[in-house]
């Protein structure tokens, strides 16, 4: 069958140069496309790490002192808006729907446009643009977002209240494995500057939490921050009998009126995963994503028309040879799969030599990161040269399959169909 | 012994508007090892008969025995194996591969029996030989002559064994040197190898060479 098959190939190779030609050229756009998008969803598919699902988050206002609003008998100083801040945080912490809330003080937390980030060095190792958070001692904040303790280490709950300081961390479980692969991280300590390197000594060890969608990274250190009085706000996490969304609809009507302390009024309510969509590398990323998948849509539509169409010519053409063989003892199922392999062994002829010059492309430039990965020291396939070639070239090879499939097949059916009478009055 | 057995068929082409009759209670039985001429004037369903005897084409109603098997209800599968088995085709013109050698166009009837490579080749070759074209093995149909085509459908024909030949015109579009040698293998065919043949033909001295002859008109067997 397989030599049959080859063997009309070549046969027919002066319609199939052509073919094979386009073929090659399906494949390195297709590769691109693919490689690009594979990459998208990829990082979507690495879990945050927290539950965006069931957090708000709240930001507190101080009222300006030429406001009507503004309570002159109000003392004001630092410690009253904290304090101010806090007693919100407690009310908000206190309504039926609320699990838990989690006053911030800081601009480095998950899905932030802020970015801040370390070097984590040892003697063997070095971890670069490692995710560096603050946290609010005593505010629950590990819970609140969801994130998970480890097995042998101390629980979130009891890190929460942790007082880490400026020389003693907690990192995520991802950094404790590469750095010291199969030990416990407790007590171990590495540098975090290359120039003027300070000490630091892990306290603790959570689960891996991303920084933002836009980055896959989950090599991060979480050390506690003093309150102050510039960044305030509360991250909630509501009970699972409501939905952030229902919350917070709840709740805007009589945001400024109800939630009130003194002269700091909560001024911002949302769902966490409309502070992600709002945040500007987001944006961005969700952008360049939406482009690149209509690009590939697009372009896949196109290819598959473009070849279905080619594969539909090339093999109503044959329609007299497919009489003869039907005359000669050949039924429906001998020329479907006769037209089907044919077709398919051109497509991976082409695919392969498609990947090769793609991989001389790859090789010179370097396979899609977008941006994403770029010295992440991420441990995953897309960094892996060969694996991601690999997989890309294995998922443009299916695709093209598919699509080739798709445009022999109908016609094969047709004409296999076809009485060889009939066929043969036609030729 | 009769191999072929035709009981009352009919074969009607329809269309939205008109209704043709292309044959009408037709009736023949073919002994085994006859060699059989169908002749008429164009259109009086010489080629459908043949069709429909060799299972190309089903018949509206009627009978149809090949080789003791009743064909009427086999499916197109069955259909298939049976004509890869016990039917040899020769066309007017030719309907060889163009695309394929000679070898491989004569080896098309064995690519549907398990037989290795080497088992096709070496009785396409042989078959080759017997016509007198083993010196063209490897060339293409365009590089051949009408008649050495025609004897390449030959070959192709007879290259699975089969008891029974069906010629629709072998000779149409040779001139009278090629035909005459082309119906000297056929007749080698039945006389040496008991080869039943139905021929189609417009040629009476050719005609009249064989055991019988069937004359139609109209759809009608009228001799």
């Amino acid at each position: 069958m397989f030599k049959t098959v080859l063997k009309n190939i070549w046969r027919n190779r002066r319609n199939n140069v052509w073919l094979f030609a386009e073929l090659v050229l399906v494949a390195i756009v297709t590769w691109s496309m693919v490689d690009q998008v594979a990459v998208i969803v990829y990082n979507d598919s690495i879990p945050l790490g927290y539950d965006i699902d069931r957090l708000c988050y709240a930001e507190f206002t101080v009222i300006n002192s030429g406001s009507r609003k503004y309570d002159q008998s109000v003392e004001m100083s630092n410690e009253r808006v904290l304090e101010d801040a806090l007693n919100l945080t407690s009310r908000l912490e206190n309504l039926p729907e609320v699990e838990s809330a989690s006053f911030l003080s800081f601009f480095n937390f998950p899905e932030s446009n802020a970015y801040s980030s370390r070097l984590m060095g040892t003697e063997t190792d070095t971890l670069n643009n490692v995710c560096y958070f603050g946290y609010n001692v005593g505010q629950k904040y590990f819970e609140t977002y969801g994130i998970k303790s480890i097995e042998g280490y101390k629980p979130v709950e009891e890190l929460s209240k942790l007082t880490t300081g400026r020389h003693n961390v907690i990192i995520s479980q991802s950094a404790a494995e590469f750095l010291w692969p199969g030990e416990s991280a407790i007590g171990k300590t590495f540098v975090d500057d290359v120039d003027d390197p300070d000490t630091m000594t892990v306290v603790g060890v959570v689960g891996d939490v991303r920084k933002g969608r836009n980055s896959p990274n989950r090599y991060c250190i979480w050390e506690s921050q003093e309150k102050n009085i510039y960044m305030l706000k509360t991250i909630i996490r509501v009970k699972n009998t409501t939905t952030p969304d229902d919350f917070v609809d709840q709740l805007l009507p009589e945001l400024n009126s109800r939630f009130r302390s003194g002269n700091v009024v909560l001024s911002r309510l949302e769902t966490y995963e409309e502070l992600c969509d709002s945040s500007y590398g987001n944006r961005n990323y969700a952008t360049k994503k939406r482009m690149q998948i209509t690009l590939l849509v697009f372009f896949l539509v196109n290819l598959a028309l473009g070849v279905i169409g080619t594969f539909m010519l090339q093999t109503r053409r044959r329609v007299g040879e497919i009489a003869v063989l039907k005359v000669f003892g050949a039924n429906r199922r001998h020329v479907v799969s006769m037209l089907m392999w044919e077709s398919l062994m051109l497509t991976v002829a082409g695919w392969a030599v498609g990947c090769v010059i793609y991989l001389q492309y790859a090789l010179k430039k370097g396979i899609c990161e977008q941006d994403l990965t770029a010295n992440l020291n991420i441990d995953n396939w897309v960094a892996d040269f060969p694996l991601h070639f690999s997989i890309i070239s294995l998922i443009t090879l299916a695709m093209m399959c598919v699509i080739v499939a798709a445009g022999t097949l109908l016609p094969a059916l047709k004409i296999s169909r076809t009485a060889p009478v009939d066929a043969l009055r036609d030729e | 012994m009769s191999i072929i057995t035709l009981d009352r068929i009919n074969k009607i082409y329809r269309t939205d508007e008109i209704e043709t009759q292309a044959l009408e209670n037709v009736n023949i039985s073919i002994e085994k090892g006859e060699f059989i001429s169908v002749m008429g004037p164009s259109g009086c369903g010489k080629s459908t008969l043949l069709n429909i005897i060799g299972l190309l084409d089903l018949p509206t109603s009627g009978k149809i025995i090949v080789n003791g098997c009743e064909t009427s209800e086999m499916k197109e599968t069955a259909l298939a194996r049976f004509r890869n088995a016990n039917l040899g085709f020769v066309f007017q013109s030719f309907h060889l591969i163009n695309t394929m050698n000679v070898l491989d166009n004569v080896m098309v009837p064995l690519l549907y029996r398990p037989m290795n490579d080497r088992q096709r080749r070496e009785a396409a070759k042989e078959v080759l030989d017997r016509v007198g074209l083993s010196h063209r093995v490897f060339h293409r149909p365009s590089q051949l002559s009408g008649g050495q085509c025609q004897r390449v459908a030959i070959a192709r024909a007879i290259v699975g064994r089969p008891e029974i030949i069906l010629a629709d015109e072998p000779t149409g579009n040779l001139d009278s040197k090629m035909g005459g040698e082309i119906m000297e293998i056929l007749h080698r065919l039945n006389s040496d190898d008991g080869k039943t043949i139905v021929m189609v033909t417009h040629n009476e001295e050719h005609a009249t060479a064989t055991s019988r002859i069937l004359r139609f008109f109209d759809g009608r067997q009228v001799e």
